[in-house]
């Protein structure tokens, strides 16, 4: 055995290895291309990890020590059941919590998270130290309204100290906040990566319009209590819109909402590692056909089959190694910008994060080096085996040849490969994910790369009997040198056809669904102005705005007509999410325009509100599988009610669907005074700009509103869809290099092969130009076919 | 030492078979130096990659000290093309990515011999065909006669008890070409105790 690995080391040290460094360019082009592929998908590990760990991070330091959680979403339940819930048997300790995401005023793009607390409470539960004595009484929170804790990496990052003053953004104006504390680096401070403050509840409520209200009670099972036992005498106590619930539960929730996107991502970034495949096993197809005489010799000195095989693979190997230590550098670097991106769009879609700083365990570096090795020598197997079957007898070859190949062949197991593809894709996803879809889409690619051989072959034949003995030599020359190498230039092609159908595929999705999302907007974004606040658009963060806003807008002179909206994130009992909604549907039927999948706009809002019905999106209805009629079983507090479906409509603003209602139904159930954005019609003839201006200074004090004109708004929706794809479109562009360097590494391998053909070409006569437009020649057909 | 009975080779060609050999029958003892001599196309490279394990007969048997090379597994046949024979070629066959004494050294180094003692022994074996002083020169640095003696020092490093050589003086002038030949007479002379040049 011992014998057998030091034989092993000197083939890799004496023939891998020189053949590497022999044919330097190449192989440095293949670690290239082997890198990137690694770094890609290293990135966008890295940055779904760095999103999941912040909300995990985030979520398990606010929960603290609790062992369950009792909440009824956005619209959180009332204080009074607070008694309720602490007397409950097996409760040890309960502590109420009003929370926040809300902007700094003065600080643009800063938000925090102000979690409102009983403080003479909550040490039972979280632990806050300090670097600063005022922590230690925590009376000054309860005497004074406007008395703030924030964290020490937040203040010293905006130089912020104990006694200044910061102004934060809440739903009933920027108020200042007198800072009495600053929380260290530990625990719950290190909530939204330390962008994480503390209030008294009691100003809490006050302050973010919750008077009365509870967000949350984080609880604390007795000692050795069945904590399910525990919570299921919570529930039986509490109305149906409560929920209680593990804190873990919630993590659950979190990753199962960004499974599919995370999923998606992670897909696309194996597209550039898989072309990347094509790419060594070019290289190590070429090398093996270049040393098919040295691999004669080594096996007449008694080099065995088995022992050539490995070598070859162990080449790759090398080629993989160096590839993810390359690649894991790049993927480090890459990541910080992914994450960047990634977050943001998850901030837009799912729920707002601030990613922390990266983390890069050793395991996830193993997994990429294991991953890009592993791609390399599965690249190589097939040449391994083609060198493999080399026989001594072969030393007496006078050229390299390519061994034969069947392209007819490959194309009928191609064609099998593409009715395998049809055959998936009509299977049905497996746990909510396209898994058959994944599969489908690579039996597709093989099956095109497979096509390749035949249609080169095809290509080549015409193209060279077209080109014989025309003037156009370098073109004619270039048509014979494709064939001389059919195979390995199929090959090249095949990672071009990958990568560029990629490319297309996805670009084609893209576009048509911003054309679908463009046509959408136009019909439905009707108003001439919106306003709503800034933090709108970070998911998560309150939006609510202040009570009386759409009177003050209502007496702007040149308004024809406004009407606000009111939405909900409200949980669905099964581990998700929909937004719930509330319009004047008089005002939507008159005014808007919004298409329904079937029958007429107005008539069916109208119906909708003369029947307490609701509408719901086209998403909402294929997630909770209901149609026109069937009925919806809603909880606002208090009570359970079930309203049927009007209609379902198109809607492409939420992920988890939308379930809207007349304003007036709403309000009888759910008593909520509130709204997140206004539209509004004007008279004829009047000047957006103006009226604009003039709601602004009708409400000075909010310098976090926002009145956004109707093309500014449609503008808006598609800068963020252009967002949200940029990174798709960015991993398949690396995609596309690493089939660039395919194409470059197969010309440099023609051209190494033939330096003796092309210095006869160059003594009878024939110029450098003339060489290079052979080359070219080559390449365009490459890429022509 | 080596004993060939009825050995019939023959190729399958474009729409032709060719007999490259037929039905030779052959033996050689220990210590002989034997010439095979004949026209270009006779079957003499034939003859020989068959008895270096090489190539397989169609018909016949081949035995090569004391093994029947058709029994032998594709394993065990490499094993015998490394340890029992040692060829030189016409067209030397060093392999271009290694140093002359890497060449020398690898026939040593994959019978798992270690690495300090297979150098010590190409370094013997390229004193021996007086080419230590080219040691660290590349097969391209190399003339034709000192590629070839850089070959007969390789089929040596593992003292195999056959020596095979094709045509080794085919490809060198005719200074050099005698060189080799009379390299062959004095190492069967001075070993003739040890190995069966043929």
């Amino acid at each position: 055995m011992k014998t057998r690995m030091r034989t092993f080391c000197h083939l890799i040290r004496l023939v891998a290895w020189r053949t590497l460094l022999r044919d330097r360019m190449r192989s440095l082009i293949t670690i290239l291309g082997v890198a990137l592929g690694v770094a890609v998908v290293l990135a966008i590990r890295l940055a779904n990890d760095g999103v999941l760990e912040s909300f995990r991070n985030s979520l398990d330091h606010v929960a603290g020590k609790s062992g369950l959680q009792v909440s009824a979403g956005e619209v959180g339940f009332d204080e009074n059941l607070f008694p309720v819930i602490a007397g409950t048997p097996g409760v040890a300790r309960a502590v109420p919590v009003v929370q926040a995401i809300t902007p700094v005023a003065g600080l643009p793009g800063e938000v925090l998270l102000v979690l409102g607390v009983d403080v003479l409470a909550d040490a039972g539960i979280r632990e806050y130290r300090g670097p600063t004595p005022e922590l230690a009484d925590p009376l000054q929170l309860l005497t004074e309204p406007d008395a703030i804790l924030l964290t020490e990496r937040f203040a010293r990052a905006h130089d912020l100290d104990v006694g200044t003053s910061i102004r934060l953004v809440t739903p009933t104006g920027p108020k200042p906040f007198v800072i009495r504390g600053l929380l260290r680096d530990r625990g719950t401070a290190r909530t939204m990566d330390g962008q994480f403050a503390v209030l008294d509840i009691a100003a809490a409520q006050l302050h973010f319009g919750k008077l009365g209200r509870l967000d949350r009670v984080d609880l604390l099972p007795d000692e050795g209590a069945d904590v399910d036992r525990v919570a299921a005498g919570l529930r039986r106590h509490l109305p149906p819109e409560v929920t209680v619930e593990r804190p873990e539960a919630r993590n659950a929730q979190v990753e199962q909402m960004l499974a599919s996107f995370q999923l998606n991502l992670f897909v696309l970034s194996l597209i550039a590692l898989f072309v990347g495949m094509f790419l060594v096993y070019n290289t190590m197809s070429v090398s093996v056909v270049r040393q098919r005489r040295q691999i004669g010799i080594l096996r007449a000195l008694g080099v065995s089959r088995g022992q050539v095989l490995l070598a070859v693979a162990a080449e790759g190997g090398v080629i993989g190694l160096m590839g993810s230590a390359l690649g894991v550098a790049l993927g480090v670097g890459l990541a910080k910008a992914t994450l960047g991106a990634v977050s943001q769009t998850v901030s837009s879609l799912y729920a707002f994060i601030r990613p922390g700083e990266l983390h890069l365990p050793a395991t996830l570096i193993l997994q990429a080096i294991v991953l890009g090795c592993g791609t390399a020598v599965l690249s190589s197997l097939l040449p391994a085996l083609e060198a493999a079957a080399v026989t001594p007898r072969e030393t007496l070859a006078a050229a390299s040849l390519e061994r034969r190949h069947h392209p007819w062949l490959l194309f009928c197991a191609g064609l099998g490969l593409a009715l395998a593809a049809y055959g998936l894709a009509q299977a049905g996803p497996v746990g909510g994910r396209p898994l058959f879809g994944y599969g489908a889409a690579l039996c597709l690619l093989l099956g095109a790369t497979l096509f390749c051989p035949a249609v080169l072959l095809v290509f080549q034949r015409a193209l060279a009997a077209g080109l014989a003995g025309s003037r156009l030599i370098p073109g004619w020359m270039a048509a014979g040198n494709l064939g001389r190498a059919l195979r390995r230039n199929a090959v090249t092609i095949g990672a071009m056809v990958v990568s560029l159908a990629m490319l297309v595929s996805v670009s084609t999705m893209i576009q048509s669904f911003r054309q679908t999302v463009e046509i959408w907007i136009h019909q439905t974004i009707r108003a001439d102005l919106y306003l709503s606040r800034a933090t709108r658009l970070i998911k998560g963060a309150d939006a609510r705005l202040p009570v009386g806003t759409l009177d003050e807008v209502r007496r702007t002179p040149g308004l024809a007509e406004a009407d606000g909206f009111r939405g909900l994130r409200i949980e669905d009992g099964r581990g998700g999410r929909f937004l719930l909604g509330a319009g004047d549907f008089d005002v939507m039927a008159r005014r808007g325009r919004l298409l329904f999948r079937g029958g007429d706009s107005a008539a069916i809002l109208q119906e909708a509100r003369a029947q307490d019905r609701l509408i719901v999106s086209e998403t909402f209805a294929e997630r909770y599988h209901v149609k026109e009629g069937d009925e919806v079983t809603l909880h606002p507090p208090g009570q359970t009610i079930r309203l049927r479906i009007a209609g379902v409509y198109y809607d492409y603003t939420t992920e988890g669907g939308l379930a809207v209602m007349d304003r007036g139904l709403f309000q009888r159930l759910w008593r909520d005074p509130w709204l997140n954005s206004i539209v509004i019609y004007l008279q004829p003839g009047a000047d957006p700009q103006a009226v604009r201006h003039q709601i602004l200074q009708r409400l000075p004090a909010r310098d976090d509103l926002v009145v956004i004109s109707n093309q500014g708004l449609k503008a808006r929706v598609l800068e963020i869809f252009d967002q949200t794809f940029a990174i798709t479109y960015a991993l398949e562009v690396v995609a596309l290099v690493v089939a660039a360097l395919g194409i470059l590494n197969t010309l440099i391998a023609s051209v190494l092969e033939r330096t003796r053909e092309i210095g006869i070409l160059r003594s009878v006569g024939i110029t450098r130009g003339g060489v290079l437009r052979t080359i070219l020649c080559e390449a365009a057909w490459s890429m022509g076919s | 030492m080596i004993r060939l009975v009825d050995v019939s080779k023959i190729y399958d060609g474009a729409g032709a078979r060719v007999a490259a050999l037929a039905n030779v029958s052959l033996e050689v003892a220990q210590r002989e130096f034997v010439a095979l001599m004949g026209p270009s196309g006779c079957g003499k490279s034939t003859l020989l990659h068959l008895v270096a394990g090489v190539d397989l007969p169609t018909t016949g048997e081949i035995w090569v000290d004391g093994r029947a090379l058709a029994r032998l597994s594709d394993h065990a046949l490499s094993q015998f093309r490394r340890d029992r024979v040692g060829i030189v070629y016409q067209f030397y066959n060093l392999l271009p990515t290694m140093s002359a004494w890497e060449n020398v050294a690898l026939p040593a180094l994959l019978a798992g011999v270690p690495a300090r003692v297979a150098r010590e022994r190409a370094e013997e074996r390229l004193r021996l065909v007086g080419m230590l002083h080219r040691k660290d020169h590349w097969p391209h640095e190399l003339s034709g006669g000192e590629m070839q003696r850089v070959a007969i020092g390789r089929a040596l490093v593992n003292e195999p008890p056959v020596l095979l050589a094709d045509e080794p003086t085919g490809n060198l002038d005719s200074k050099a070409g005698r060189e080799v030949l009379e390299l062959l007479a004095r190492l069967n002379a001075e070993r003739a105790n040890r190995r069966t040049p043929l």
